[in-house]
């Protein structure tokens, strides 16, 4: 019998796999299957607007809706889950788990678990052109943001919900902030300045000697303030902001930046050059410190008198846009991530 | 019926010889004359999706036929006036190289790349550099500032380290020659004499160029390969007819097969020179097994009795069935190849079918006719006497076969073909490594590659198309955002170096505008606005300004995908991630479109093969197995001699697989070849078994005697053809060495599966179809007749 069934088996394997051939040679197709990609953290494509530090913690937030967080200085970087793909101006902290988001078409989004989910805020928008681009953070949930079409925000409740606190008028503010005794500066296009001393309720102009835009303002002191902006202007109140003067005339920018800015055939101006979009008072280092286009690097002692300038490494032309204070330097936040120490070094984070 | 032939061609024989000798001269010319040439289009299978793409879009997006040029500063950065002006000389050359499209001639020095700058009076681009070199330190300072600031030259056009920059041109398809254009750009490169400048180049119309360039090399290295064949021969053979025949017999189907090849309108590529030896190997193989037949014919006839015109009949008659049924396997099996869609293939089948076929005639019936001609039958042209040699390995073929030995070496077979078939598994299709598999890696080219690929984003390029018809599609806010997305979800896979769209260039327009904020490098909220950018972008712009990144109907935009190199594993990882995204990121209006540029085309290659490689391996042996089946009326023939042909194809593909040979549109006609290949051998030892039983010999005494005829011829030409097969090895082609390898490899396989399995598994199995229908027929109707009583 099994014999017999053996001899059955032989008689019909070939036949079998002839049959299997004929059906492997008509109807088997592979199709194509790639490896898996795993991506980093931070890619090439990226650009951050906006940059926030506590302790040893970095939050940096910018373009398609993009927000990264480091628990160790920009070793390593995590992509954060957040419900949009609108550009994200600017940052604001309160601590490692609360903080507050703002950019294009007025969004804001707020988080109090340290960014696992981001959630978006109730924001007021007019009918014009709705973008916040700066966004700053204060004592018991107190927010503060600026934008296009003249907007001043302000939330009570930890950037949840926020309320005008000022008519939208046609131009841009970039940036605001509050100086120690509670009064609040903001600055913008056209060299516009404003300031309120009673917690945004008036706003004064105020005519700054430039009428190029201002990008940025800090204070150091209740009296002592910078503000910087297009074309390398600098400018220094000792007076709460209700007077600037042109400060780092003599200001030598790298070699290689020497010749733009002017044309060669007379006829244009050529305005990309030498933007500073970010200044700040550092306590620790005593230093003003101040980043723009084409790795630019600025910095002051605390008269804000002496400017110095250079480049961040001799072929990094990444802009930035923020500057986030940690120990012994600080972060920048820009075409690319990476921290300027105290001692000069620029070292940039990779994604991993 | 053989034994009819063969007397009516010997009888004939005189009429016979001059028809082969008149078609032979008539297709001379023929012959001669076939044009040797790559021919583009022939690499392209039409129907593929990928491929109606690229051909649509390629004279807008940029065809696969791209030259990268790199200028290289030895010392400095690329910021000095001899440099730049390499750069600038090139770049105008170039316009008189044949068949190049001058509005696709992009470099520093030319009008295509621009700075997009602010003006009072709105916005204004300008060419980086042209029309004039920078002369003082300034103006290269201010160029370098220029250049520093703009991501779509730094980065792709200049390296960033500074120290190189980049020369792209590409040819109109329809008028390239390879040749002249390799031949005129290489002029071209090789007359920039700057001290402290180095010049490299890269692109497919140089890669054929080198394989033009090699080819008098390939074609002396064949020739000393049939000269050492010749001399081999005669020294084993020791008879003028044993080394003359082959060789005769090699060259006339040589000859049929080119001319007939040349007048139905097939050219000859470069690489297929391999797949000739192969052939011609075959026909010097048959060749090879009748002159030892007939000289065995001649032995068995009394001494002072020879009658050449009766051996030569009785070999003729007796090889004709496992001759024919050898080369009608090698025909079917190569005739596969022309089911893939590839027309390169499909003429390269056929070139191979009618190659194969003519050695029916020049191997099967010239040779022995010829014979027929000797006049010395049993004298020897030298003293020298190598036989008792291969008398010893066939006495140990022998002695393996018969004993105990047997089992094991069937064992060793089934060991040998699990091991090997498992890493066949990882064989690859596509290129296997970085840089072009046809050149050595030390090679000019895949340095010049290498260096460039380092260097920047990929030489290689792809482009997707989106959009469909409806004109500025390519404008609306929802497909700008989509490419951006695009862009972004591809650039994380690090072998695409970087990606380039008008998504690029839009936000760095409106950052322009936004005196150059970079919290304004977006795109324009509306169409509208992105018309207007794209606008402004157009101002002053040239014919084929805009060709990178849109269509005339701006209906369709492109995204070029640089890579880093073309390996098979990059391009299907790239490719399922294109599909990934579009199934996840459905467009409302539009499609996208792969995939057009040289990976484009080479993704589109690649799938077809992967689709079809199965497919044609399962067809050639199904071919094999019905054709034995059919001359042996047994299935288990069909089994029987799938042994030799499955162990030495997988043992060959395992072999690529470690070498890190991919298949690929060149190697894919010689493993189909390899196929036929592995059976030719066996079929003439084992119908030889077959005859000698037939004959009465006793099963030890016809292994025997099948061993020392059929195999003498086996282990001769196997020798011979491993020998000056091996020989290629020394091309400078990579392509052509390693495929000499493997045809060597091949042979080596199918010879000692002839010698040392087959006998030993006939000898185990005593298969039906050989041992006779009246040993095992009586126990087969037992058995039907116990099984209906039963």
């Amino acid at each position: 019998m099994l014999n017999q069934l053996m001899r059955i088996g032989i008689g019909v394997t070939p036949w079998l796999v002839i049959a299997c051939l004929l059906y492997v040679g008509l109807f088997v197709k592979p199709k194509p299957v790639g490896s898996t990609v795993i991506p980093t953290a931070i890619e090439g494509r990226d650009r951050f607007y906006g940059m926030e530090s506590v302790g040893s913690m970095l939050w940096a937030v910018g373009a398609d809706g993009k927000i990264v967080r480091s628990e160790d200085l920009g070793r390593h970087w995590v992509v954060q889950d957040v419900p949009t793909s609108v550009h994200l101006q600017d940052i604001a902290v309160w601590d490692k788990q609360t903080a507050v988001v703002v950019g294009n078409g007025g969004i804001a989004l707020f988080t109090k678990d340290g960014g696992l989910t981001w959630q978006e805020s109730t924001v007021p928008t007019n009918d014009v052109v709705n973008k916040l681009l700066d966004v700053k953070a204060y004592a018991q949930g107190e927010a503060w943001a600026v934008g296009a079409f003249g907007t001043i925000l302000v939330s009570h409740d930890f950037g949840a919900n926020w309320e005008y606190a000022r008519e939208p008028e046609d131009f841009i503010l970039n940036e605001i902030t509050k100086r120690n005794d509670g009064g609040l500066v903001a600055v913008g296009e056209f060299g516009s300045i404003l300031i309120s001393d009673n917690r945004g309720v008036d706003w004064q102009s105020i005519t700054a000697p430039v009428e190029s835009s201002l990008m940025a303002v800090d204070f150091k002191s209740d009296s002592e303030g910078v503000a910087a902006g297009l074309e390398g202007v600098l400018l220094k109140t000792t007076d709460g902001g209700f007077t600037w003067t042109r400060v780092g005339n003599a200001l030598e920018f790298p070699k290689v930046e020497a010749s733009p800015g002017l044309a060669n055939d007379g006829g244009w101006k050529d305005v990309t050059t030498e933007h500073i979009f970010s200044v700040i008072w550092h306590e620790e280092m005593q230093r003003w410190l101040g980043v723009g286009t084409k790795g630019l690097w600025l910095e002051a002692e605390p008269t804000a008198l002496a400017w110095q300038s250079g480049r961040l490494a001799p072929k990094d032309l990444a802009w930035h846009t923020s500057i986030a204070k940690v120990k012994d330097g600080v972060v920048l936040a820009g075409k690319n991530l990476g921290k300027w120490s105290v001692d000069h070094q620029w070292s940039v984070f990779q994604g991993r | 019926m053989s034994r009819n032939i063969a007397s009516w061609l010997i009888r004939f024989r005189i009429q016979v010889v001059s028809v082969i000798m008149l078609i032979t001269l008539a297709l001379s010319y023929s012959a001669f004359t076939i044009e040797v040439k790559t021919v583009f289009q022939d690499l392209l299978p039409s129907d593929h999706e990928y491929v109606k793409t690229h051909n649509q879009f390629k004279d807008t997006f940029g065809g696969s036929n791209l030259v990268t040029i790199m200028v290289e500063s030895e010392e400095g950065d690329i910021f000095q006036p001899n440099v730049l002006g390499a750069v600038d000389q090139i770049t105008k050359e170039l316009q008189k190289v044949s068949a190049v499209n001058p509005f696709q001639i992009v470099s520093l020095a030319s009008k295509k790349l621009k700075e997009v700058k602010a003006s009072t009076s709105g916005i204004e681009t300008k060419p980086l550099m042209w029309p004039d070199l920078p002369e003082t330190q300034a103006d290269l300072d201010e160029l370098r500032e220029k250049v520093l600031r703009n991501s779509l030259v730094y980065g792709p056009y200049v390296s960033s380290d500074l120290t190189s920059t980049l020369i792209t041109v590409d040819f109109i398809d329809r008028l390239l020659d390879y040749e002249t254009a390799f031949s005129e750009i290489s002029t071209l490169v090789n007359s920039i004499d700057v001290p402290g400048v180095k010049v490299r180049v890269v692109g497919d119309p140089m890669l054929y160029g080198w394989v033009n360039y090699y080819l008098p090399e390939t074609l002396n290295l064949v020739l000393m390969a049939g000269l050492i064949l010749l001399l081999m021969l005669f020294v084993i053979n020791r008879t003028w007819r044993g080394t003359i025949l082959p060789i005769i017999s090699g060259f006339v189907s040589a000859i049929w097969a080119l001319g007939i090849s040349n007048l139905i309108g097939i050219h000859f590529d470069p690489l297929v020179i391999v797949i000739a030896m192969l052939i011609t190997a075959r026909a010097v193989s048959h060749s090879v097994q009748i002159i030892t037949r007939f000289n065995e014919e001649v032995e068995k006839i009394e001494s002072g009795k020879e009658s050449v015109g009766f051996a030569a009949h009785s070999t003729l008659s007796e090889l004709i069935r496992p001759g024919i049924l050898g080369i009608a396997t090698d025909a079917c099996c190569v005739a596969v190849v022309a089911l893939s869609p590839i027309p390169l293939l499909q003429k390269l089948a056929l070139l191979a079918v009618v190659w194969v076929s003519t050695v029916a005639i020049s191997s099967i019936v010239l040779t022995p006719v010829l014979l027929s001609w000797v006049k010395h039958p049993r004298g020897y042209a030298h003293p020298i006497n190598v036989s008792w040699l291969i008398h010893r390995l066939l006495d140990l073929c022998h002695f393996v076969s018969v004993s105990r030995v047997r089992y094991f070496m069937a064992g060793w077979t089934l060991f040998v073909f699990l091991v090997c078939g498992y890493f066949a598994l990882g064989l690859k299709v596509g290129d296997a490594n970085p840089g072009s598999p046809i050149l050595w890696p030390e090679s000019q080219y895949n340095q010049d590659s290498a260096a460039i690929n380092s260097k920047f984003q990929g030489a290689d390029r792809m482009f997707i198309v989106v959009g469909d018809d409806k004109p500025d599609l390519a404008k609306t806010p929802e497909i700008l955002q989509s490419l951006q997305q695009f862009q972004r979800f591809m650039e994380v896979q690090p072998e695409v170096g970087g990606t380039l769209s008008i998504s690029d260039v839009l936000p760095s327009v409106n950052r322009t505008l936004r005196e150059g904020n970079p919290r304004y490098e977006e795109l324009g909220s509306s169409q509208d606005i992105n018309g207007e950018l794209l606008y402004m972008f157009e101002a002053g712009a040239e014919p084929g300004d805009m060709d990178r990144y849109v269509d005339i109907d701006r209906g369709n935009a492109s995204v070029t995908l640089f890579f880093r190199d073309r390996q098979g594993e990059t391009i299907r990882t790239a490719v399922a991630r294109i599909k990934e995204f579009i199934a996840e990121n459905p467009l409302e209006v539009g499609e996208y479109q792969l995939a057009g540029g040289l990976i484009g085309v080479i993704a589109a290659v690649n799938e077809v093969i992967l689709s079809g490689q199965l497919q044609s391996i399962a067809l050639a042996l199904l071919i094999l197995v019905v054709l034995c089946t059919v001359v042996y009326r047994s299935s288990m023939a069909g089994m029987f001699f799938m042994v030799p042909v499955v162990l030495s194809n997988t043992v060959t593909f395992s072999f690529m697989s470690y070498m890190g040979i991919g298949m690929n549109i060149n190697t894919v006609p010689v493993a189909a070849l390899g196929i036929g290949l592995g059976v030719d051998y066996a079929l003439y030892i084992v119908d030889r078994i077959k005859q000698e039983l037939q004959s009465g010999l006793d099963e030890r005494g016809a292994i025997e005697k099948a061993l020392h005829s059929a195999g003498k011829g086996v282990v001769i030409t196997a020798f011979v053809l491993i020998v000056s097969v091996l020989l290629v090895y020394q091309s400078s082609l990579k392509f052509q060495a390693e495929m000499g390898m493997l045809v060597a490899l091949w042979l080596t396989v199918s010879a000692f599966t002839a010698l040392f399995v087959m006998p030993a598994l006939v000898y185990i199995f005593k298969p039906a179809f050989i041992y006779g229908d009246a040993k095992t027929s009586v126990p087969v109707s037992q058995k039907t007749a116990e099984v209906i009583n039963g």
